[in-house]
């Protein structure tokens, strides 16, 4: 086996590993190789294995099959602390630091230096200080990290990894929030740790990122890899290419003719539409009936939020016109009054209450035209629920099934049916067919066409390129809560997208 | 001069706290009048409340609640004052009434920590278990407690009164150094975020385990000084103790949801708490009054926060 | 994506219903009744008198007055929160009830709406601190509950003044039938129209569907604020309906003369099989577990432990409770 350490062997290898959530494989037989003094970058769209296969390298996940080898030597039983104490450093993406504790608590929590029974301030300050000074940060140790921005909050995170001495760092999305002074600074602490013969795997979106700080890059591809190349022997444009490739096995629905006396006109019109809370802002479009409107970008930019406002979920303001009714709406009632509804990104926590049964998760929304007296007309209901199971093939179709027991894919169907059910002119779908098997992702894009062709208005907010490059007539680029880009026609392609997403990102 | 900038810094409401204690005490002050003596057992009479608020408080910052607080302080007066009037020698009773104080607080701290049950019913039930006790131990108020145990409340060491040092060292004695260890920093980071404190490498299950006992502990404390206090025993002595603690910690800035809060703090807020008893006895005020002011105090301590809070989200209520 | 796998992870219970299995849900519904049977055998077995109808009646009439004031608590822990006050709201209905009837007839409306404003009034002020000003519920009803006490005392001066008027008591303690009483009757017509409204109605759906989950009813256009203040509006009502009760019953006005339907009505409930972190069980549990809580406090009267032993026994069978239907849902999940 290679020697741990030497020039050009490598420090971390994973071996044919795989890893599945639910019914979704998220990586399937990638080999990755870490070399010693390499500073290699992760490459791949959303959705494409990249987070979750660092986390398999840093124990947080277990993989399905495959091996992990650190130093020549075979991993088993990795969890994260043995990945920590053989020197592996992770920082995750999402931030897990304390609040209302001093920002030299946070660094060194769970191994803060002793004097007998206390904790040796002077120590702790000191040390807290070191690893901050190496990522450049002038940050006071002492400071509460509620009082901290976001961008010092990432530098406290990577401070926090440094400590120790690693030898492999491996960051995920650690630049997200920093300004340009501050990634530079990271960039030297990752070139110096180079030099020492350690070496660094990161993931950003920022393609001048790559191209400034590595060595190599990988890109990954539907959990795939796709190729491992030198830094030199690509350019951006390549990169891109690679990382979105063609999707062979998603096969889309063709348009539909719109339907005779389907209703045609605006739908819904935006005028400097903003959500409160969130960096949703500026957003002017209208959008017509029998329209399929895309919303792409990277994932986490304000997609989501946006049709949470649109929906009544979240407080808005700004101009929001629907048909007669004037938003933004106050409550998901009001929403539903004018014809808005919403089928939530995330099914399990937003869009279904896991534990009731079908037919009580379908109705929820409706029930107030269902009762007699106060009471549920069980009858009509009945009648409703059989319909729209049969409708959308759900499976099991006992309505008294809970929903939790469910797959995905006819989890999703209730939520869909759900909506149908209110009725509504505009429907806001976010992230609809994500986690689901292909032969429901055909049904879901069939009755989008139908939707569209009987004259309802569409919003797809997607991560899914192919998807919305094949249904969507029209599509909003979004980034920081804010429109960068509307393509139309020839215009959408999934090279077209891409670019404007990251182009909004470079700053 | 640098350390005290930064506590100040990081908990604006312990300072608040104190200040809303001194205008208090001033305005209590100028409606009074006051002797060495009267000061002093004043002093003694507030002491049960900040010791078991203290130990309310460390629960509370591990995002628990300790309901049982006020009957375990109960159980303990009844054990001395039974145990002293049958067979005498209170400092032996003292050792039964705390250990008693430690299984309950185990008992709570297990079956939240180890069976994953609700906090609110596992310490609602231990409390009544405990009242149950407390009223089989000792029917009716009575009982007795050994002379010097009586006098210590009377007790001068200088010019200060015995129970002044205890309140002041309190904070100095038993929090400095927890504060200062690994449990410190282990309590708020299990009560702010239990995954996160877990994957850091804290044992969170012994923590709060720990913050249970410590709690049961101080109510035990407060008990035995209760007992020097009253000199006597009564099972329903406890009973306004629960909220009165929890007012306290919350007026002390401990918050709610865990993994914030000092221990200066809800000492300021239980004498602030106890402190309107007096005040309003000042003012003249029916006595009856202190239930509606502290039901009242609680809920503007905890609206006012939640309430600027609500206001500055974008967010729908839910 | 989720992250870090957390074996046997630690510390506080959350809020995070288990998952459903129809194993789960019918032994929340036969471990009531199993214990109630048992109980009753036990109670029997110590006391042969408890078979005869006189004393059944006597029971029910106990039975009657927790239940109704059981009737919130139900509704409130359902939708995953909790009521501390309802002890203290029962108290002062019977306060303000003696106080307002002194003994005549004529003041049985006034009084009987009096006391219902009060009771409905706290509600409001319990749901509006809960869900607007985002007071946890168990402090808010804490606080209410203290000030409640207050009032209480501040009205009466501490020493209660007058009396039950003869009409209620001869409303709730009259027997019909040889064996049940008014209040029992009463208690049999609340318990109709709560069933119906938690199995039938569409508010009743909205009780179980915010008790399971908050965020997904949001999004599901469920009024969650007007349902969440509703019911604890309802238990207010209830708490002070059966302090009402409790005065036809008693003749008169005791201080804390309710105080002990604090604990009372929480064990109830959860005696009944309904679930602490909320959407799951049911007023027909709690009604058994009203009848086990009724049973329990005559048994021990009988063997001659009196407020001590039942305060213990409370504790002890709540947390055997607990523990049992806690473990039973995590292990099936």
């Amino acid at each position: 086996m290679d020697q741990v350490g030497t020039p050009g062997s490598p420090l971390i290898e994973l071996r044919g590993v795989q890893k599945h959530f639910g019914g979704v494989q998220a990586v399937r037989n990638v080999d990755f190789m870490v070399p010693a003094g390499t500073i290699t970058g992760l490459a791949g769209e959303n959705g494409a294995g990249k987070s979750t296969l660092l986390k398999i390298l840093a124990g947080l996940h277990q993989p399905d099959a495959g091996e992990v080898w650190y130093y020549g030597e075979l991993q088993s039983g990795l969890t994260p602390a043995s990945a920590k104490k053989a020197g592996i450093a992770y920082v995750a993406q999402e931030l897990s630091l304390f609040e209302d504790l001093p920002v030299s608590e946070n660094i060194l929590i769970g191994q803060e230096p002793m004097r007998g029974p206390f904790v040796d301030r002077r120590r702790l300050l000191a040390e807290a200080q070191r690893v901050l000074d190496l990522v450049g940060s002038e940050i006071d140790p002492d400071m509460m990290v509620r009082d901290l921005a976001f961008a010092d909050r990432q530098l406290v995170e990577i401070a926090k990894a440094m400590v120790g001495s690693p030898r492999v760092l491996v960051l995920d999305e650690p630049t997200s929030g920093l300004r340009q002074a501050e990634v530079a600074r990271l960039i030297g602490l990752m070139k110096d740790l180079r030099q020492t013969g350690c070496s660094v795997v990161f993931i950003t979106h920022r393609m001048g990122e790559f191209f400034e700080a590595c060595d190599r890059m990988t890109i990954l591809r539907d959990g795939t890899h796709i190729a491992t190349v030198g830094i030199d022997e690509v350019t951006p444009g390549e990169v891109v290419d690679l990382m979105i490739g063609r999707q062979l096995t998603d096969a889309f629905p063709p348009p539909l003719q719109m339907e005779p006396d389907a209703p045609t006109g605006d739908a819904l019109v935006l005028h400097d539409f903003s959500v409160h809370g969130t960096d949703v802002a500026s957003v002017t479009v209208s959008l017509q009936r029998g329209e399929v409107l895309g919303i792409a970008g990277l994932a986490g930019n304000g997609q989501t939020e946006l049709l949470e406002g649109l929906a009544g979920v979240r407080k808005a303001g700004g101009g929001y016109q629907v048909g007669s009714v004037a938003g933004p709406f106050r409550s998901v009632r009001a929403a539903l009054k004018a014809g808005v509804a919403l089928v939530p990104e995330d099914r399990k926590r937003h869009g279904l209450v896991l534990a009731m049964e079908v037919y009580r998760n379908l109705t929820l929304p409706v029930l107030r035209t269902l009762t007699r007296w106060g009471l549920v007309d069980r009858t009509r209901e009945g009648g409703l629920v059989d319909d729209m199971i049969r409708t959308l093939q759900i499976t099991p179709s006992d309505p008294r099934v809970a929903a939790e027991s469910m797959s995905g894919g006819n989890q999703q169907k209730v939520v869909i049916g759900k909506t149908l059910l209110t009725e509504p002119d505009v429907y806001l779908l976010s992230d609809p067919t994500r986690g689901i098997d292909v032969k429901t992702k055909f049904e879901i894009y069939s009755l989008i066409r139908r939707l569209a062709a009987s004259g309802k208005a569409v919003v797809l907010v997607s991560t899914d390129l192919a998807e919305i490059t094949s249904l969507c007539s029209r599509v909003l680029v979004m980034a920081s809560g804010r429109v960068v880009a509307e393509l139309s026609g020839e215009q959408i392609t999934e090279r077209e997208i891409t670019r404007a997403s990251f182009a909004a990102v470079a700053a | 001069m640098r350390p005290v900038r930064t506590y100040l810094r990081r908990e604006p409401s312990v300072p608040a706290a104190w200040a809303v204690l001194l205008v208090i005490v001033l305005i209590w002050l100028a409606g009074s009048s006051v002797s060495v003596l009267s000061v002093t057992i004043m002093i003694g009479q507030k002491v049960p409340l900040v010791l078991a608020s203290i130990g309310a408080a460390i629960v509370i910052m591990s995002r628990g609640i300790d309901l049982s607080v006020g009957a375990v302080l109960t159980v303990v007066n009844t054990i001395i004052a039974a145990g002293t009037a049958a067979f005498g020698n209170s400092l032996a009773w003292i050792g039964v009434g705390l250990a008693v104080a430690l299984v309950a607080g185990l008992v709570n701290g297990l079956c939240v920590a180890w069976l994953r049950l609700p906090p609110l019913i596992v310490t609602l039930a231990v409390q009544s278990i405990l009242l149950g006790v407390a009223l089989y131990v000792l029917p009716t108020p009575g009982g007795a407690v050994d002379a010097w145990l009586k006098d210590l409340p009377l007790v001068l060491v200088g010019p200060f009164p015995l129970m002044l040092l205890i309140v002041v060292a309190a904070p100095l004695l038993i929090w400095y150094p927890l504060r200062r260890s690994r449990f410190g920093t282990a309590l708020l980071s299990s009560g702010a975020d239990e995954s996160a404190a877990y994957a850091s490498g804290i044992n969170v299950r012994r923590t709060v385990v720990s913050s249970y006992v410590l709690s049961a502990l101080f109510a035990g404390l407060a008990g035995i000084v209760m007992s020097m206090n009253t000199g006597s025993g009564d099972p329903t002595i406890g009973v306004p103790f629960t909220m009165n603690t929890i007012a306290a910690a919350v007026v002390g800035g401990v918050s709610l949801a865990g993994g914030r809060g000092t221990i200066a703090g809800p000492i300021a807020g239980a004498l602030v708490v106890s402190f309107i008893g007096n005040l309003l006895f000042s003012m003249g005020v029916n006595s009856y009054w202190q239930y509606v002011v502290t039901g009242a105090v609680l809920i503007v301590a905890i609206a006012i926060p939640a309430g600027l809070r609500a206001i500055r989200a974008g967010r729908q209520p839910s | 994506m989720t992250t870090t796998p957390e074996p046997g992870g630690p510390g506080t219970a959350t809020a995070v219903v288990a998952a459903s299995h129809p194993r789960v849900d019918r032994v929340r519904q036969l471990v009531p009744v199993i214990v109630l049977v048992a109980m009753y055998a036990i109670t029997v077995a110590i006391a042969p008198g408890y078979l005869e109808p006189p004393q059944i009646g006597s029971l029910l009439q106990l039975a009657s007055i927790l239940g109704i004031a059981a009737v919130g608590q139900t509704l409130v822990i359902l939708i995953g929160g909790i009521d501390l006050s309802v002890g203290a709201v029962a108290t002062l209905s019977n306060l303000v009830a003696a106080a307002i009837l002194a003994g005549s007839d004529a003041s049985l409306p006034v009084a009987l709406l009096v006391v219902l404003a009060v009771g409905a009034l706290v509600g409001l002020g319990n749901g509006l601190l809960i869900q607007y000003l985002k007071v946890p519920d168990l402090v808010a009803t804490l606080a209410s509950m203290t000030v409640v006490v207050g009032a209480g005392l501040l009205f009466t001066q501490g020493s209660p003044k007058g009396r039950s008027a003869p009409l209620l008591n001869a409303l709730v303690t009259g027997r019909f039938l040889g064996v049940l009483t008014g209040g029992v009757l009463i208690w049999l017509a609340v318990s109709v129209v709560v069933i119906l409204f938690l199995r039938r109605s569409a508010g009743g759906r909205y009780v179980y569907a915010v008790g399971l989950n908050r965020e997904a009813s949001r999004y599901a256009a469920v009024p969650v604020g007007r349902t969440v203040i509703l019911l604890y509006v309802a238990s207010g009502l209830m708490a002070a309906l059966a302090g009402f009760l409790l005065t036809g019953y008693t003749g008169s006005a005791y201080l804390a003369s309710g105080d002990s339907y604090q604990m009372q009505t929480i064990a109830a409930v959860i005696l009944g099989g309904t679930s602490m972190f909320g959407g799951r069980g049911g007023y027909g549990g709690t009604i058994i577990g009203v009848l086990i809580t009724v049973l329990l406090v005559s048994a021990l009267r009988v063997v001659g432990i009196a407020q001590a032993g039942q305060d213990i026994a409370y504790g002890v069978i709540l947390l055997g409770m607990l523990l049992l239907l806690t473990r039973m849902a995590r292990r099936s999940a």
